[in-house]
């Protein structure tokens, strides 16, 4: 008990710094907002119950919104955690090319938003390069950029932009698998597919853990290129929770904001729950 | 068991140890009471510029305390969005400031934040209101959802305006004082084909407004903010972007174009190119601008300026856009003084300041019957708080002189104008169909409308 | 028969790594592509840069059948747009100073905030230590207009709105770094722990001696994204910061028109080279970090 008692302890002083920090400037506030949307307003904060939630589930921007914000997720999550997997296993060997390679994708991370947005205006605008390409072979020339082309633009630049992070990520999982591992599986002559199931994939369930909920982070964090590339109120298919807090932090809407937030949260807690369910049943090895 | 409860009650007394000495820190001693009561407003304009300074100062026990902007419009909206959602902000806010600029973006949104207070309760308990002495058609611009969150000081009304001189030369003609669609567009047509010059235009847009008003002023109301329905999607818009495209736009200038230099090569661009390499302003003929609102446009020549109400889309009334309405945030703590400050500033007979231009014709009967009478040169100019030097112009004078009744009013939101003129810019430019910007303005407002 | 076989599988290898060479060669193609575009544009004199791309602006007007392509060489070489940042308009590099200022304490505090709490959080035993992590990871998820309202206020009591710390701060404490970090620490066997306890290590020393070296790779990760992220930062700044000759570079490349296009791309690749050196500088812990997974 003394020991338990004394780990306890020193669990809590470790933790202090960011324990305290984290409750002024982000646990408080989120609690405090979180509150204002039972209420009626910022000076006034009369209870009005579940009416925000209610007027909140019949606007037709809102389940717009959820609904691509959910879709998004569900496309691009798995293949940016696909596509920088197999970046970061060709890339975790000692080949004199390798760290090269290794700086080149960290590269879109690097970029300012700015040039981003002007080559990709560049490819798909009205009068870009693809389409310049496609009057070659008497295609009509699309808007990609005003049309539901807008949705794979958009996960194709979130995959771009963000597959370097999820690379780094992975690396500094990978490398921390234990190679005897994989030469105690060579020598039971087991395949590399077998290798991989068994060996990578377990010892990696941490890291995938936190890079689902990193790239979903991120996910939210693509709207300031939707919003650059397509202002407040793009196509249909892009609008997401993102243009809708952001229209209506501008619109001083503070109750549908907060509101919205709240449901966001509880849809992440229930996503986190269980993804860490998941990672416990597989994480212990 | 003993050292679970001992570790969360040290957990707790931390963490609430550490947030409460930094609520501490912050421990104002609260101002002791003035004597006066203050209140705020934002003003646009510099303190020179700014035409209500017969109202700012102190009287009656009330302070008014402005806080000037310098023209930095943009500075002064961050400001106000941010501090309006924070509960801070000023105690009274106005809409426009500066003749046309929009100070608030989205008067609807601002209107539903819950950040105004409803002023009908102050107005039934003011025993000097009294109903029939404002516009009553203006004056209900200012309510939603049966709550009245705006008094509006002013309105105007879309016109055109030239001179008899330049409507002769050119063999136009316009019937009454306003055209109809039909002979809008007919003399659009005509101009293209018989204009003297390839340079002239019809119409200079000042500040590209036209395409808005033409809109706002037509017979269907395309947005209604208050139901939330919205009727971009229709055959009548459609073909009210057609006639844009096809006759009125063709013979209308901006002012950038006016301005612009050779960076653009195309030659069916020279003939805007020209006008400022010749810099004679009346080689062509210009018609813009609002009733009730000055222009300082150089380009007119103001002393026999004729005036003619926007033409209609449909051949609808007469509709008004209020300007420099007046509201009240919840911050405010003394919220009779500012009612009564507002009501001061409607009512006084001051419609226009010094030299500043006028902006627009006053909600208040009594003042605007006031500024008739100054206009037909009955009364002195001071009376109406004009300038002792200054006379009123061509253009002044036919405002007032022709000021028409309104039979509804309009609201103007400059998030829904510029989804307007974006889908329009790309329709004109021929990149999309009029179905599809019409189909992409109708689809971005409800958007809006929803949030 | 061995050697035969040798040479089999070794040309079998050389094939499989030209495949993976050539694969890895187009991807960093087409990773690369913009920044390539950008450095070679940011030598193109003003008026090319506007004329270039003047039909993304909508300053063009009427019906034109021209389209745009790629322009990777400019007309004409000119080195005009760098000597504007650095001599005409010196305010680009306090811009950029600015978000130097800015980012570098939220990145070394951040590494120390972190590396405390992870360490706790993942080898320390504490009551409600998970259910306190979870809720760390829902709050980080939410957007930060959310927590920006009541943020603003009580930046505004504590007197911070304005300064710099107003943004350092959060940044400091924000739990990106705890979340990376613990799950890198969990993946640490537990013998290491054990052994260290049985030598009679104190908690600081397990953590200093033992934890600490073994994560190196796993900082200079945390590092290099917590400067990548508030290096790009532009919402915060806006709001908590009043006076305009305080914000950071990230600001004005958000905010370019057409008339500043070759200033912009010039600012641009002066904005990418401190996060190139810093991940050049933190790579080698990356390397190391690899290299030491074959030894235990």
């Amino acid at each position: 008990m003394k020991l338990k008692h004394k780990e306890a302890i020193a669990g809590y002083i470790f933790a202090l710094p960011s324990l305290a920090g984290f409750s002024l400037f982000f646990l408080f506030p989120a609690a405090i907002s979180l509150y204002y949307s039972f209420t009626d307003g910022i000076g006034k904060s009369k209870f009005v119950g579940l009416k925000n939630f209610i007027s909140l589930f019949k606007s037709e921007s809102f389940l717009l919104a959820f609904k691509n914000t959910i879709l998004f997720n569900l496309v691009s999550v798995p293949l940016i955690m696909l596509i920088s997997l197999l970046l970061a296993m060709l890339l975790n060997n000692k080949a004199k090319s390798v760290p090269y390679f290794r700086m080149m994708f960290i590269v879109p991370m690097v970029i300012p938003v700015a040039s981003v947005i002007l080559v990709w205006n560049i490819i798909f605008n009205q009068f870009g390069v693809l389409n310049h390409f496609l009057t070659l072979f008497n295609i009509k020339p699309t808007d990609f950029l005003n049309t539901g082309w807008s949705f794979p633009i958009l996960v194709m630049l979130f995959i771009w932009k963000n597959c370097g992070y999820n690379m780094i990520i992975f690396l500094a999982g990978l490398s921390n698998i234990p190679k005897d591992y994989y030469e105690a599986a060579d020598i039971d002559g087991a395949s590399s597919f077998t290798c991989f199931t068994k060996i990578t994939l377990p010892l990696l369930t941490p890291t995938m853990f936190f890079i689902t909920i990193m790239s979903m982070v991120n996910s939210f964090k693509v709207f300031r290129e939707a919003y650059l590339l397509e202002g407040s109120y793009p196509d249909f298919s892009i609008y997401m929770l993102q243009h809708f807090m952001n229209n209506n932090f501008t619109n001083l809407s503070y109750q549908r904001l907060t509101t919205s937030a709240f449901v966001m949260a509880i849809i992440i807690f229930i996503l986190v729950l269980g993804l860490s369910k998941v990672e416990s049943k597989y994480g212990s090895s | 068991m003993k050292y679970k409860y001992k570790s969360l009650f040290i957990f707790l007394l931390l963490i609430s140890l550490i947030s409460i000495s930094s609520c501490n820190a912050n421990k104002k001693v609260e101002k002791s009471e003035t004597n006066r009561k203050e209140i705020t407003i934002y003003i646009l304009c510099s303190k020179v510029a700014s035409r209500y300074s017969f109202a700012l100062g102190s009287y009656d026990g009330v302070q008014v305390n402005p806080v000037y902007f310098d023209d930095n419009l943009e500075k002064l909206q961050n400001r106000l969005n941010l501090e309006l959602m924070v509960g801070e902000g000023p105690d009274v806010v106005c809409t426009t400031d500066d003749r046309t600029t929009d100070i608030v973006k989205s008067v609807y949104k601002l209107a539903s934040s819950n950040t105004l207070i409803d002023l009908n309760p102050f107005m039934n308990a003011d025993k000097k209101y009294k109903e029939a002495d404002y516009n009553k058609i203006i004056m209900n611009s200012g309510i939603y959802n049966a709550k009245r969150f705006f008094i509006p000081r002013l309105y105007a009304v879309p016109a055109l305006i030239t001179t008899k001189e330049k409507l002769d030369v050119n063999d136009i003609n316009i019937s009454g004082n306003r055209w109809s669609w039909e002979d809008f567009l007919n003399t659009c047509k005509n101009f293209m084909i018989t204009r003297k010059d390839k340079r002239q235009a019809l119409i200079f847009d000042y500040e590209g407004k036209l395409l808005i008003d033409l809109i706002a002023n037509s017979k269907t109301q395309f947005i209604d903010y208050s139901s939330k329905v919205t009727k971009f999607n229709t055959r009548d818009f459609i073909s009210l972007l057609k006639d844009y495209k096809d006759y009125i736009y063709p013979v209308t200038m901006t002012d950038t174009e006016s301005n612009e230099n050779a960076l653009l090569a195309d030659d069916n661009l020279a003939v805007m190119r020209n006008i400022q390499e010749t810099g004679d302003p009346l080689t062509y003929m210009a018609l813009d601008g609002y009733l009730g609102m000055m222009d300082g446009n150089a380009n007119q020549d103001q002393k026999n300026s004729e005036a003619y109400i926007l033409p209609s889309y449909g051949n609808g009334d007469i509709y008004g856009l209020p300007r420099e309405m007046f509201g009240i945030t919840s911050r405010c703590k003394y919220k009779q003084a500012a009612y009564d400050f507002i009501q001061n500033l409607v009512k006084s007979t001051n419609i226009n300041i010094g030299h500043s231009p006028i902006a627009g014709v006053a909600v208040y009967k009594p003042l605007f019957n006031l500024s008739l009478e100054a206009a037909a040169g009955k009364v002195p100019l001071t009376d109406i708080g004009m300038h002792p030097n200054r006379a009123l112009n061509g253009n002044e004078k036919i405002f007032f002189g022709i000021v028409p009744e309104v039979s509804d009013f309009r609201m103007n939101d400059e998030t829904v104008n510029e989804m307007i003129t974006s889908s329009v810019d790309k329709y004109i430019k021929g990149s999309i169909t009029a179905e599809q910007a019409a189909n992409e303005i109708d689809r971005k407002a409800k958007l809006f409308l929803n949030e | 028969m061995e050697r035969r076989e040798g040479m089999k599988s070794s040309k079998k290898n050389k094939l499989k790594n030209l495949l993976k060479f050539t694969f890895l060669l187009a991807v960093t193609i087409m990773l690369l592509f913009p920044v390539f575009y950008m450095i070679t544009n940011s030598f193109m004199s003003k008026q090319e840069a506007a004329n270039t791309y003047n039909l993304i602006s909508s300053a063009s007007e009427g019906n034109t059948n021209k389209m745009l392509s790629f322009k990777f060489i400019p007309d004409m070489v000119t080195a005009t747009q760098y000597y504007s940042v650095f001599f005409k308009e010196p305010k680009y590099l306090l811009m950029f100073w600015n978000s130097i200022i800015i980012t570098l304490p939220i990145v070394l505090g951040q590494i120390v905030v972190a590396t405390l709490a992870a360490f706790a959080f993942s080898k320390l035993r504490f009551p409600f230590r998970d259910k306190i992590f979870f809720i760390y990871i829902i709050v980080m998820m939410m957007p930060f207009q959310v927590t920006l309202v009541p943020n603003y206020i009580m930046l505004k009591e504590l007197g911070l709105l304005g300064k710099y710390s107003a943004i350092i701060l959060p940044g400091i404490f924000s739990t990106f770094g705890v979340f990376l970090l613990r799950q890198f620490m969990k993946s640490i066997p537990e013998e290491y722990m054990e052994a260290g306890k049985i030598d009679g290590a104190g908690y600081f020393q397990l953590f200093y001696k033992i934890v600490l070296p073994q994560c190196k790779g796993a900082m200079a990760s945390l590092a290099i994204l917590v400067f990548i992220d508030n290096w790009n930062m532009v919402e915060q700044p806006l709001i908590f910061l009043k006076d305009e000759s305080m914000y950071p570079l990230s600001i004005f490349l958000s905010r370019i028109n057409s008339e500043e296009l070759g200033l912009a791309f010039a600012c641009g690749v002066i904005y990418m080279l401190p996060t190139l050196l810093i991940y050049l500088y933190g790579e080698n812990y990356l390397v190391e970090g690899i290299q030491l997974s074959g030894i235990k």
